[in-house]
């Protein structure tokens, strides 16, 4: 029996609060880029100036003051979490990178704000350098003081390391909870499928809720998990894999929370039609025959039946209907199942193509005997993208995985060996993922400690930087002991 | 589920279970607080959204609410199988199964509720949609329970604590877990060093380059790009689902022709319909429909048996059980695109002539009834013998409606029909019919328009007589004639009067002028008899209709003795006029 709480973060959709708050961290990231370029008097100013004010306005509605905090990867307004659409993801990076950079952990604002102030304080904070790990915040609002800002002022960072891995570790086991209660779940629906059982959708429908959740609050642990491919009966932590693949690049685009579970539980069936396939031709260990194909690339098409049979259609029903049907369709409309009117596969189908492909390659015991290392997968990937696999979508698939995708050994200049575990949200450090030291600089095994490589030390410059990557399987080292 | 009933939770959660101290007047605050909330539950179970019964209830819960934070900050609640505790105290208990809250929350995991200040009267309204039992329309498609629909409503005032039950075990065995990790990995990874520094290593992509283009072409999304993928976002709702589900299973259609699997889309396909017809969407019902139209008309390599099943499915999507459902659709105030429900309509096959015409019955907003009679208007024009049977309803709302499409077809088969209704005991049914007649017309609609002549309904004798002119029947005359001279016609109303002469003058002319001159003279001898005079009225409106010199002449020679002002002085005026009048005989001398 296991517990689940309603999700800590409170996550503000919609509604002027939820506007207010996009455009404030849109126009600061103007803002700082505009005093990269112009003097204190340019007319550039104007526009994101008068439109913070605005988003001022909105903010200071409820409360004469409040502060935009940075936690992890994530803006808050106070306690609530400001979601991004896809449009505001670049601002929402950058501005999350800079507080971080600049090792502050909350802006303040209290009413009034003029256009003045907004002005200086771009230009202090774009000219700040943290003076170390002594209270850098103290020392920024020393300099807004000087400048005459008394509207505006810094909060601390919170205190990183220690309490961050108390709470990682929690979030890890609780990721490893739902995912393999999401494999159980899945196996369990799959076995009724098969045996012409009732199927009850309601606890996959949970689970993936409960993905959400972990989803909405942070990733990395459940891709994590996605990178171990060792698993027995691999079908259901594929169909896992392939939800969590697709939920995540939902997330970045900024889908609201029943929209991901939708997407979620539309992934988790996509191979629902294989439970008519014959085991022998599924677990075969040699490449099929031209008949066995055909039976295999028939599995979309008994996909449709399977989800007719157990639900007939609903809301529901019909995406995963869609999905299962669609995603071997690729984005240049070829592919299988070869249908009589061509049309551009559902999105959420192109999305599930996509985490499908990838987590298919770099498995074993899935179509490709053979498994892909995940870089290698990913650049196959790329290559096919605008082809197979829809491009835009690609984008954001790739940034997840990173540039040295998660579970890949990577050597860093201080020849520490690690595991990537989260890659860097923010495009412009995509080479800067956080990674789970397995050696230290003599070459001896560690107890997995994990590190942002995006992290400077005192003189500014970065801490730990990869010099190169590598496979971990060719040197035996098991994914599931670290990411377990 | 029988083991989660047996089971209570295993540890205390965030509220003392031992009692408390706590003031009557705060305990009875909660559990009137939820008796009324059980009720207003069940109000919603009871009445359909519209029913002002409704807004006593609401209003009742709302104030209860308001009252208790009032005074408080958070409704805490913890839920055990037949009770409900605050603060450790009884606040609700109840062991029957039936009607009860506390195993309603139970049965699904929750184990803590907790309202907190600021849970507003939207809320609460979303609560009670969570809570409240689910439509049989649409439970067999259920795949929620309170804990998904709680969390899909993303309260902001509500927090609660649910166990999960996973009666497949905790997934990962013991042994896989040992099994996992006994591949431990190796301690000697000097091999990795050695290919590390011999540049055996992958340069992923070579990030060292990218970073140097800048990653931005390569990850990061252009203006267009976000646009597009935004708009895309905004594409994603349930209706568009919906489409693309039919789209997969047309294309599964084809692909099954000639296999036994042919039946099991085909009845998906049916099942979706039905669906659609359930939650109003008949625009997707539509296209399914027509598709099925188009499939079963030949030409796309259908066998005829396959042929066959489809048209079989349009039988259906237009049966008594699914007319059923539509109405309730119809009636549930549900927002429905007419022109949509019209299309659908527009499919069906004859075999739903009758569900539809006793639908009208049923149904209550006029603008999906005016859409039932144009489609039976449709649909019954080579079918008039089956839509004729809708005449021996025993509604008479429905015998006037078809009497009304029968009319509108205009089919001079419907004749025969129409004459049995023509005594229907309901006036507004006869008073249909004989519009009815009018506007099929030809002689034998004038036979039974005669029949009306005699019903005890003066506005329906009088509508059927205006409508005796079209039949163009002159047999009608005699009988025209023969009720005029009954003694008794100069007892009944000057207008109805009135109206028979005219129609008299109008279908008989220079035939029946003597006549009507005749009684156009036709002098008082004794004094102050009304009813004559009121014949003389008539039949100067009547000689109106009659262009012929001599009407004129006649008219006018009463005219000069008529008292002014006198309602025969009006009427001879009038019909003068109308006959000496640029269109009237007058020119013609």
């Amino acid at each position: 029996m296991a517990e689940t709480v309603t999700s800590p973060f409170k996550t503000e959709g919609s509604g002027p609060i939820a506007k207010s708050s996009r455009i404030l961290i849109n126009q600061i990231q103007v803002l700082l880029r505009t005093s990269q370029i112009h003097d204190i008097g340019n007319v550039a100013f104007d526009r994101p100036v008068t439109n913070l004010i605005g988003a001022l306005d909105g903010l200071f509605k409820t409360d004469t003051e409040f502060a935009l905090r940075c936690r992890g990867e994530y803006l808050y307004i106070d306690d609530t979490r400001v979601r991004y659409d896809i449009e505001d993801m670049v601002s929402y990076e950058l501005v999350s990178s800079i507080m971080k950079e600049k090792k502050i952990g909350s802006f303040n604002f209290q009413k009034p704000v003029s256009q003045d102030d907004l002005k200086k304080f771009a230009f202090a904070l774009n000219s700040f350098v943290p003076p170390g790990p002594n209270q850098p915040e103290e020392e920024f609002n020393n300099i807004l003081k000087e400048r005459g800002i008394y509207s505006i002022w810094a909060g601390p960072l919170e205190e990183a390391e220690q309490i961050k891995l108390d709470d990682l570790a929690d979030r890890r086991k609780m990721a490893k909870k739902t995912y393999f209660q999401a494999v159980s779940v899945t196996r369990g629906v799959m076995n009724s499928i098969k045996s012409e059982q009732p199927t009850h959708l309601k606890k996959v429908k949970r689970v993936i809720q409960g993905i959400v959740d972990i989803i909405l609050g942070e990733e990395a642990s459940l891709l994590g998990l996605t990178a171990i491919k060792d698993f027995d009966e691999y079908t259901y932590n594929h169909c896992v894999n392939v939800s969590i693949l697709a939920m995540t690049i939902g997330q970045k685009l900024g889908l609201d929370k029943n929209m991901l579970t939708k997407l979620g539980i539309a992934a988790l069936f996509h191979d629902i039609g294989k439970v008519d396939v014959p085991i022998e031709i599924l677990n075969k260990p040699a490449s099929f025959t031209e008949d066995e194909w055909t039976v295999v690339r028939k599995h979309p098409e008994m996909g449709v039946k399977a989800i007719s049979k157990i639900r007939g259609l609903n809301e529901l029903a019909a995406s995963s209907m869609a999905v299962a049907f669609e995603h071997h369709i690729f984005y240049d409309l070829t592919g299988y199942p070869v249908t009589r009117e061509k049309k551009m596969p559902n999105f959420f189908s192109r999305i599930v193509s996509i985490s499908d492909q990838y987590d298919s390659m770099t498995s074993a015991r899935v179509y490709a005997r053979i498994p892909y290392s995940p870089d290698k997968a990913l650049s196959l990937m790329m290559e096919r993208s605008g082809v197979q696999l829809d491009p835009l979508l690609f984008k954001i698939f790739a940034n997840i995985i990173g540039v040295y995708p998660i579970g890949t050994l990577v050597m860093l200049d201080t020849r520490e060996l690690g595991l990537v575990f989260e890659s860097n949200p923010n495009p412009e450090k995509l080479d800067r993922p956080k990674v789970i030291l397995i050696t230290d600089s003599s070459g001896k095994r560690v107890a997995g400690k994990t590190v942002d490589l995006s992290e400077t030390g005192q003189a500014g410059g970065y801490r730990r930087s990869i010099i190169k990557a590598l496979d971990p399987k060719k040197y035996r080292i098991n994914l599931a002991e670290y990411f377990l | 589920m029988e083991e989660l009933f047996q089971k209570i939770p295993d540890q205390p959660l965030k509220q003392p279970e031992e009692e408390t101290l706590v003031p009557e007047s705060e305990l009875k605050a909660v559990r009137e607080l939820l008796q009324s909330l059980l009720k207003t539950k069940r109000a919603f179970e009871m009445y359909p959204a519209n029913n002002p019964i409704l807004a006593k209830f609401q209003d009742d819960i709302c104030r209860r609410f308001d009252d208790f934070f009032g005074d408080a900050d958070k409704l805490p609640l913890l839920i055990r199988q037949q009770e409900i505790l605050y603060k450790g105290q009884s606040v609700y208990k109840n062991t029957e199964k039936d009607e009860n809250l506390a195993l309603l929350f139970y049965k699904d995991g929750l184990r803590e509720l907790t309202f907190l200040e600021g849970f507003s009267h939207e809320e609460l309204m979303d609560f009670i949609e969570v809570i409240r039992a689910k439509p049989d329309l649409l439970s067999e498609n259920w795949d929620d329970d309170i804990v998904t629909l709680l969390w899909e409503k993303d309260f902001a005032h509500l927090r609660y604590y649910v166990v999960e039950e996973f009666s497949d075990g905790e997934a990962l065995s013991e042994e896989e877990v040992q099994r996992l990790l006994s591949g431990e990995s190796s301690d000697d990874l000097s091999e990795a060093y050695k290919d590390a520094d011999e540049g055996e290593a992958k340069e992923i992509f070579s990030p060292l380059e990218s970073i140097s283009m800048g990653f931005k072409g390569v990850f990061s999304l252009g203006e267009e790009e976000v646009k597009t993928l935004k708009d895309e976002i905004e594409g994603l709702t349930d209706e568009k689902f919906l489409d693309e589900a039919i789209y997969c299973l047309f294309e599964s259609l084809f692909m099954e022709k000639g296999s036994q699997d042919f039946e099991l889309v085909a009845g998906s396909l049916e099942s979706a319909l039905s669906y659609l017809v359930h939650t109003g969407g008949f625009r997707t019902a539509s296209n399914i429909l027509k598709r099925f139209r188009e499939l079963s008309g030949g030409g796309e390599g259908l066998s005829q048996h396959e042929a066959e099943r489809l048209k079989t499915a349009i039988t259906r999507a237009g049966s008594e059980s699914r007319a059923k459902i539509i109405a309730e659709v119809l009636n549930s105030g549900r927002e429905i695109n007419i022109d949509d429900f019209r299309e659908y309509l527009g499919h069906l096959d004859r075999a739903s002539i009758i569900p539809l015409s006793n639908l009208m019955g049923e149904v209550q907003d006029i603008k999906y009834r005016k859409a039932l009679i144009d489609a039976l208007v449709s649909l019954g024009k080579d079918n008039i013998e089956v839509l004729a049977a809708g005449l021996k309803s025993g509604q008479w709302y429905i015998v006037r409606n078809v009497a009304a499409i029968l009319g509108r077809i205009g089919d001079k088969k419907a004749l025969e029909y129409l004459k049995q209704a023509v005594k229907h005991p309901e006036p507004k049914v006869r008073r249909e019919v004989v519009r009815a007649l009018g506007m099929v017309g030809g002689p034998k609609a004038g036979e039974i328009l005669l029949e009306v002549l005699d019903d005890t309904d003066p506005q329906i004798r009088m509508a059927a007589l205006r409508y005796l002119p079209q039949a163009q029947n002159y047999s009608v005359l005699d009988v025209l004639v023969e009720v005029i001279t009954r003694p008794d016609f100069e007892e009944r109303a000057l207008s109805e009067k009135r109206v028979f002469l005219e129609v008299l003058a109008e279908i008989g002319q220079e035939k029946v002028m003597p006549f009507m001159i005749k009684l156009l003279k036709k002098k008082n001898f004794l004094f102050g008899n009304s009813k004559n005079e009121e014949m003389r009225v008539s039949a100067a409106y009547g000689l109106g209709n009659i262009r012929h010199k001599d009407s004129l002449r006649a008219l006018e020679s009463v005219s000069s003795h008529a008292k002014k002002g006198s309602a025969l002085y009006e009427a001879v005026s009038y019909s003068v006029h109308k006959l000496a009048g640029p269109d009237g005989v007058g020119q013609e001398a």
